[in-house]
């Protein structure tokens, strides 16, 4: 089962940091290099802040995804327990934009002015973009550990086996009462 | 009373309420309620900029926000090339007016603070605390100011009348603990919330202040120029010198001592306005004699540099001895209070060093109740001090905070460290200002130009 990251709106203040750090955790360049290339600002977290809730989406890494299925290049895969969007194949057609049910998936533009590996030389303009729990940081999604509420928790196998567990346990010890 | 200029200032578009900025704020000046827009209320404000420097709500580049983005910058002060994401929190800037200014056929002069000169690379690229004063001045100058000075020449004019004025108050058993009058944030802390202990404050302007005061007269009269024809601008770490550099009394004969002041960040922007490769800069002196500093002013930056560099020079105005350890290790420190004593022939003086104003109301309470056991005080607003001021370049992840600050100082302290001249009263050409303009530390001149007073303020 592929783990993923949720927030809990309960406990979001709307600070933003999510996405900042999620910008600074997605590009090679520290954040002064970034600053001096003028570097565009790409986050796969976006914080949605209305009057009555705030809260940062995110890809859910669907067992199924609809994005990948739509995908007519090839361009979204399944690689190492996420759901992994292959650049190179990538050519801007936004169906996954329009299959995400959730709106996980962004259209981010790639900026001309970065040193790009000659591997990257094929990639286009704009490539489709989301969370892929920073799968190559050792410290985990950065997410989780800027947010200064606490606000988000990595789900996987054992959380969701956990809380199942501890739901049915409640339902049992109800059982009693109304027996 | 007039109505301050609103400095700092929230977008109501961009905050989401998450209400950080209310937290970090010393003076409880921001209001909202959680989730919704927040607001900041300028009576009550000390303008430090911390808001603006903690906040993270920010517009993305592939956001449309109802208000455009290029009306936006110009509300910010900031010009229209400028890319960098913007944030709700902001603070009000100056750069298109300075750039205006400098198109005008006025002899410009700058002066520049110690912490812009250990922060500045940073919004070019370079590593957090990259030390680039030779770069600055370059930049200055290709930017189109005639004179490139320095606030370190001034930090140590500070020192000479604020050490003189120690000793003064000492020996006359006048009004004791003395506050250093440095940090225009706390002292509107002081006008605002604490009047009864104005007469704690030295009576010192701000080396920024000094600095503006003797370009309109000493520095003048070396160009040949009369005091309408100069353009006077300095470059802050601090977004609340723009308020001190505005106060009525910062002014003679009608023109200001300070007419703009930049923050660090805007400086940035001018630079980069102008088309200049900041890092490939070669690295350029200041202009004399206002442009001459020695470690001691340089250390103003940090939290406890005012009290050391103090200490350098009272020793040896006491004693008629150099100090034996120039390194004065333990004054030096982080965000908080910290207390110490040094003994000079047989006198021993008592000393306290505050960073961060939320930390200094005990200390207040303590004086007003007439049991606090200390003759001199260093207050900074900032944690850090200036090298964490408000107009700072931003430091985006809070978790990198501390180590950028960490990086500043360090580079604050060697380039103290490397300097041939450490102490303030060894500075050439403020030994010669006194010569040749000044007259003598308390002086007639210095009491015209140097010093201020301070009124009780409503909030």
């Amino acid at each position: 089962m592929k783990s993923f990251v949720i927030a809990d709106p309960r406990k979001c203040i709307g600070c933003g940091a999510c996405e900042i750090t999620c910008a600074r955790a997605n590009t090679e360049l520290s954040i002064p290099e970034a600053a001096k290339l003028r570097a565009p600002f790409n986050s796969r977290v976006n914080l949605v802040a209305t009057s009555e809730i705030t809260i940062p989406i995110q890809c859910r890494q669907c067992e199924d995804a609809p994005c990948a299925k739509v995908c007519p290049a090839e361009g979204i895969i399944y690689s190492d327990g996420v759901v992994h969007i292959r650049k190179e194949n990538c050519i801007g057609c936004k169906m996954c934009i329009l299959a995400c049910p959730i709106g996980a998936v962004d259209i981010l533009p790639l900026d001309r002015r970065l040193p790009r590996a000659e591997s990257d030389t094929d990639v286009p303009e704009f490539y489709a973009s989301k969370c892929e729990l920073c799968s190559e940081r050792v410290e985990g999604p950065a997410c989780i550990e800027i947010c200064p509420a606490k606000a988000f928790t990595l789900i996987d196998g054992d959380v969701l086996r956990d809380t199942v567990r501890g739901r049915r346990e409640r339902v049992v010890r109800g059982c009693f009462i109304f027996g | 009373m007039t109505k301050v200029r609103e400095l700092i200032k929230i977008d109501p578009e961009l905050c989401t309420g998450c209400e950080r900025c209310k937290d970090i704020c010393p003076v409880n000046a921001i209001f909202g309620k959680k989730g919704e827009p927040h607001r900041v209320e300028s009576s009550r404000c000390v303008f430090c900029g911390q808001c603006v420097q903690t906040c993270s709500g920010y517009s993305s580049i592939l956001d449309e926000a109802e208000t455009p983005r290029a009306e936006k910058l110009r509300e910010r002060g900031m010009f229209e090339s400028t890319t960098e994401p913007l944030f709700a929190a902001y603070c009000a800037g100056d750069a298109l007016e300075v750039a205006a200014a400098l198109r005008t056929d006025k002899f410009s002069m700058v002066q520049c603070a110690p912490s812009v000169r250990v922060a500045i690379g940073e919004d070019f690229g370079m590593p957090a605390g990259s030390l680039t004063p030779g770069k600055m001045a370059a930049a200055l100058r290709r930017i189109g100011f005639d004179r490139v000075y320095d606030t370190n020449f001034a930090a140590d004019l500070t020192i000479m009348e604020e050490g003189h004025e120690l000793l003064a108050r000492i020996n006359s058993r006048a009004t004791l603990p003395m506050f250093t009058s440095c940090c225009p944030a706390w002292v509107r802390f002081m006008e605002q919330h604490y009047p009864d202990l104005l007469p704690h404050l030295s009576s010192c302007k701000s080396p920024q202040q000094m600095s503006g005061a003797l370009f309109k007269t000493y520095g003048a009269d070396i160009d040949g120029k009369a005091r309408e024809e100069i353009y006077s601008v300095a470059v802050m770490p601090c977004t609340c010198k723009k308020y001190e550099s505005a106060r009525p009394e910062m002014s003679m004969d009608g023109y200001r001592d300070v007419d703009a002041v930049l923050t660090t960040r805007e400086l940035a922007y001018l630079i980069r306005e102008a088309g200049i490769d900041f890092t490939s800069l070669p690295d350029e002196d200041f202009n004399r004699p206002l442009g001459t500093y020695t470690g001691a002013g340089n250390i103003f930056g940090v939290t406890g540099g005012v009290m050391e560099a103090a200490l350098r020079t009272a020793y040896e105005l006491v004693s008629g001895e150099p100090v034996p350890d120039t390194d004065l290790l333990f004054v030096r420190g982080g965000e908080g209070t910290r207390a110490a004593s040094i003994t000079i022939e047989d006198k021993t003086f008592k000393v306290a060093v505050v960073a961060g104003l939320k930390y200094v109301a005990p200390l207040l309470e303590k004086v007003r109740a007439g049991e606090a056991d200390v003759d001199f005080v260093e207050v900074m607003c900032c944690p850090s001090g200036c090298i964490s001021g408000g107009g700072q370049p931003k430091v985006l992840l809070p978790t990198e905070r501390e180590e950028v600050y960490m990086c500043r100082r360090k580079s604050i302290y060697s380039h103290d460290k490397e300097s041939k001249i450490r102490k303030s009263h060894e500075n050439p050409d403020v030994q010669k200002a006194y010569a040749d303009f000044l007259g003598e530390p308390l002086g007639h001149t210095s009491h015209k130009l140097l010093h201020t007073t301070y009124t009780k303020r409503d909030i």
